[in-house]
């Protein structure tokens, strides 16, 4: 309990830090702006170069998570200082894009650089939110895990329907499985559920469980609730699959603008050399 | 890779998070514990095959037996893994910028896809242009050719100046406000001497600078590529107040009361605007409007541009073109023989047997100013012409002085005559030109030269033979009039010529001791009385008789031998004497010898108007100011000092120490240097120019690209020398 309350402790002090610094960061490149506005100075070149700068920064986290081997510190500290080097360069873009921005290439370029910031923006607020909400699922399900377990899910429920038609009780349980709880179980959530999540289906399949009991005797009420049960575990898993899933997707598209942004920063980089004349 | 384990049981081995594939019935539920390959082939499969090798060689492994449930499956279509699914979205991602980049970098239409923003309107036809290929490279030196090396070429600004510089001759140099070093060193000693306003601590720059190496180029201020809509001018104050010390936040706070602003600087048209209110068109019951002589009414447009002044025939005719004509009805006398007394016995040998009979009553006559300065070059007379009274009066020498003045003066205006008439007009221009040059002390510049063609111009030496032949009895031959000489047929001279050759035929007679008859006189007709008004009332020169005088009828206002003369004759015999000519030139138009110095100016009947093409620090459009009703009265900004405080103590110092002192507190040509008008505040300025309202930038009412010759207008006499 020490230790954590300690380790707890030691994650708010370097927030402390990172934060401290982005704040000074930023104020110096204002100050430096002004500083170069003042003296008839090219303010777009010291953002332009603090900003490369700071995208670069940012890449090494990429770097880090390749190089296991290399004591260089935890990558959660690593993708702490890309959290708060993003946000420092976000600013920094805002002060070195003209507004309007105009062009195609430039405006295609800006698109991209605030699609990637505010997807990492919304991937840290995803990561802050979505961990409550799986809290809200009795258990842990690793991503890589969750088609087995769907499919054995699905085994246990259909091995349990076919079961109750042979316990001479009738075949409610049996005739409800293939017309309601077999799409359920095999199939894909819909497109509404992976867009909102809700527990309204899982709600809707118990009740109508319930309502089967007064159809059944002893044998098939256990099938019954053993049911539900599966019902409930299939629909933990489509909730953790859909979150999951979100996370990964938005982490995946901020991984794969990245690279392309990558192309167009150096391309904006050789244009604006060459047309300033500096490049040779 | 290795994934066999209970499907719920979170403590079992994991996946690889570095793996390529997942197993392809991972999604039932029964992948096996080998898992795919880094090729992505089933695992199962693979040790199917080993496993028959090594049972075939006798050595079979146990792992066979743990995927027994998997005997009956076929073997799997592994699928990607996150990881990888997540690093080909990437790459192809990727690949797809650069393919799309490249297809951009290759299209005829880059230029409009990797312009960074439309040029401005007076741009858009550089990228938008169908002749040139390489568009971009009009004004960016090294944007085309191999991508990372291309060849050095000019500079971005002297791509700007290719076209800008006709109309910026002095923004080459690429310094602060287009001027020279050392003027530019002169400007900041000026603004930061001790003694200077805040209003010129503003200008000085905010630290010391190394005017010989700044180098400023023009996209320190012009930002292009901002849309066709923008103003390449609009610059804001930051980049002004980079250089300027007494930094403000805008025109309504901080900014430094005008000092004395308009300027009052002494100007070419003696006008006072006070005495025209108050005095003149008080007395004609006349409504005093500025936009009378200002606003030109005739101008196409709602209202008309501004002038300093409108000209003489809009303005001031109404009221000033009968007094001229009347000033100038009896013609202009340049030059008028004076009566001798030949009685008197120091004019016995004087050369007067000659005489005009109607000039020998007496010691009578005047001498015009600009007799004195033809006669100036005698150095017979040099010495009488530095004797005579200012009025230039016979009358007003001094009893004992006048006969010999006359004398002498006599002598030297016969002496001129006969110039005149042997060499013409060259015999003036001859004249004129030593005594401006003893008067200069130097030799004269060809505007000099030309202002003394002028005066010469239309000058008729008959008329001077005629004066020979008619006012003065024969004395000797002309030479230029001899036998040999064929007499001129001048329809100007009939009688001249006549007389000559008469006169020729006596003498020659006469030294053959043979008398001869004498001719047959003609007729003597009197002749009638001339008044130039109607005698050459289109203006010109002609004899009067009945006074022996050569006059000039001026063709009205702007005569140009008046105000070439006027001119001469004040720089020569200084100011007071150019108001004896007629016309009263000087009493409008400032021929003052200060203001003129030792220099004949060229352009000191114009109005200083400034041209359209001179920029200068301060700029101000009168019209759009002038459409608004609150500002629409002149009188709001330009308030009139009132007389009392025209004519106060500070004023008169002023003047005295100008020299001008006489021009006090009457309402003459003087009165046109003090400070007519109360100097503009700056809140009348900024009830407008404030944030949120007008523009109140620098640039607003500041110019930068000044140059040369925006300083020089700004700092100097408009009437300076025009070599």
């Amino acid at each position: 309990m020490a230790s954590a309350k300690s380790r707890l402790g030691q994650i708010r002090n370097r927030r402390n830090w990172f934060m401290l610094i982005t704040v000074l960061a930023v104020a110096a490149t204002v100050a430096a702006v002004q500083w170069a506005g003042n003296r008839l100075g090219n303010a777009a070149a010291i953002t332009g170069w603090t900003l490369l700068a700071a995208t670069a920064g940012m890449y090494l986290l990429s770097v880090r998570k390749r190089c296991i081997r290399l004591p260089v510190g935890p990558v959660s500290i690593w993708l702490q200082m890309h959290t708060y080097l993003g946000s420092f360069a976000l600013i920094v873009f805002a002060m070195h894009v003209g507004w309007p921005i105009r062009g195609w290439f430039e405006i295609v370029l800006a698109s991209c650089f605030t699609f990637v910031s505010f997807g990492g923006i919304w991937l840290i607020v995803l990561s802050r939110t979505l961990p409550r909400k799986l809290a809200a699922v009795k258990r842990d399900y690793r991503m890589e895990d969750i088609p087995a377990l769907q499919a054995v899910v699905a085994r246990e429920a259909q091995a349990l329907a076919i079961s109750s038609a042979r316990l001479n009780e009738g075949a409610t349980l049996a005739e409800y499985y293939q017309q309601r709880l077999l799409p359920f179980f095999h199939e894909r959530r819909s497109r509404w559920y992976r867009l909102l999540p809700t527990g309204w289906t899982r709600r809707q399949l118990q009740r109508e469980l319930i309502d089967l009991e007064r159809y059944l005797a002893e044998a098939g009420h256990l099938r019954r609730e053993k049911l539900s049960e599966l019902v409930q575990a299939k629909d933990d898993l489509d909730f953790h699959s859909v979150v999951q899933s979100r996370l990964r997707f938005f982490f995946t598209l901020h991984v794969a603008l990245t690279w392309g942004l990558v192309i167009l920063i150096a391309v904006h980089v050789i244009l604006v050399l060459r047309f300033q004349g500096a490049m040779l | 890779m290795s994934n066999e384990s209970s499907p719920r049981d979170v403590s079992a081995r994991r996946w690889n998070p570095q793996c390529q594939w997942t197993c392809g019935y991972l999604e039932l539920g029964l992948s096996c514990r080998h898992g795919p390959t880094n090729q992505g082939q089933c695992g199962r499969t693979l040790e199917k095959n080993s496993n028959a090798e090594a049972h075939a060689s006798g050595h079979a492994k146990d792992s066979v037996n743990h995927d027994q449930h998997l005997q009956d499956l076929p073997a799997c279509f592994p699928r990607r893994s996150l990881l990888s699914s997540r690093r080909l979205w990437t790459l192809n991602l990727g690949i797809l910028t650069g393919i799309v980049l490249l297809f951009c970098m290759v299209s005829p239409n880059r230029e409009s896809i990797f312009v960074p923003g439309e040029l401005t309107a007076k741009h858009a036809q550089i990228l938008n242009n169908k002749i040139i290929a390489d568009r971009c490279s009009s004004c960016h030196p090294k944007s085309h050719g191999n991508i990372l090396f291309s060849q050095a070429g000019a500079k971005q600004d002297k791509l700007c100046l290719s076209c800008h510089s006709s109309h910026m001759s002095n923004a080459a140099l690429r310094s602060p406000h287009d001027l020279p070093a050392d003027q530019l060193v002169a400007l900041g000693k000026f603004a930061m001497a001790p003694s200077k306003s805040e209003l010129q601590l503003v200008s000085a720059p905010t630290q010391p600078i190394d005017w010989q190496n700044i180098d400023l180029t023009c996209a320190k201020c012009h930002r292009e590529h901002h849309g066709c809509t923008a103003d390449l001018r609009e610059i804001g104050s930051t980049r002004c107040q980079a250089c300027h010390k007494n930094q403000f936040e805008a025109l309504a706070k901080g900014h430094p009361e005008f000092d004395n602003y308009p300027e009052s600087r002494p100007r070419g048209l003696a006008f006072s605007h006070n005495a025209h209110a108050e005095k003149y068109f008080a007395q004609k019951n006349r409504q005093f409007d500025c936009r009378g002589c200002h606003l030109d009414r005739s101008r196409p447009g709602s209202m008309g541009p501004i002038f300093r002044t409108l000209g003489f025939d809009q303005a001031c005719a109404d009221c000033h073109v009968a007094p001229i004509r009347a000033a100038t009805i009896d013609g202009w006398t340049l030059l008028q023989i004076p009566s001798v007394d030949l009685t008197d016995t120091i004019n016995a040998a004087g050369g007067f047997s000659d005489w005009p009979e109607n000039a020998r009553f007496g010691y009578e006559g005047q001498f015009s100013p600009v007799l004195k300065i033809l006669l100036q070059s005698d150095t017979a007379v040099a010495k009488t012409l530095a004797g005579l009274p200012a009025s230039g009066k016979l009358a007003d020498v001094a009893d004992g002085q006048r006969g010999s003045v006359a004398r002498d003066m006599a002598q030297a205006i016969r002496r001129l005559i006969d110039d005149t008439a042997r060499d013409g007009q060259a015999a003036w221009s001859r004249r004129i030109a030593t005594t401006l040059t003893r008067k200069l002390g130097r030799s004269l510049y060809a505007s000099e030269h030309k202002l003394i063609n002028d005066l010469c111009a239309g000058l008729p030496p008959d008329l001077f033979r005629q004066i020979q032949g008619n006012w003065f009895k024969p004395r000797r031959p002309l030479v230029e009039f001899n036998d040999s000489h064929t007499p001129p047929v001048d329809r100007w001279s009939n009688r001249l010529v006549e007389s000559k050759f008469r006169l020729t035929n006596q003498s020659s007679d006469l030294l053959l001791g043979n008398a001869p008859a004498q001719p047959q006189q003609p007729q003597a007709r009197k002749p009638a009385k001339i008044r130039g008004a109607t005698h050459v009332s289109e203006g010109g020169w002609y004899l009067n008789s009945d006074i022996l005088a050569v006059q000039y009828m001026p063709r009205g206002h702007a005569d140009p031998l008046l105000a070439g003369w006027s001119q001469m004759v004040s720089v020569i015999e200084g100011g007071q004497a150019a108001k004896k000519i007629p016309g009263g030139c000087a009493q409008c138009h400032d021929l003052s010898t200060d203001r003129l110095g030792t220099t004949v100016a060229t352009n000191l009947w114009r109005v200083n108007t400034k041209p359209a093409n001179v920029r200068t620090f301060t700029k101000f459009a009168h019209e759009p100011h002038l459409a608004l009703p609150a500002v629409s009265d002149c009188r709001f900004c330009h308030s009139l000092t009132k007389t009392k405080e025209l004519i106060s103590d500070t004023n008169i110092q002023l003047i005295k120490s100008d020299g001008n002192a006489d021009a006090l507190p009457n309402y003459t040509s003087g009165s046109f240097h003090l400070p007519e008008f109360t100097s503009i505040k700056i809140s009348q300025c900024s009830s407008c120019h404030r944030p949120g309202g007008a523009n109140d930038g620098c640039t607003q009412c500041h110019n930068y690209h000044v140059g040369q010759v925006g300083l020089d207008w700004s700092t100097t006499d408009s009437a300076s020398v025009n070599r």
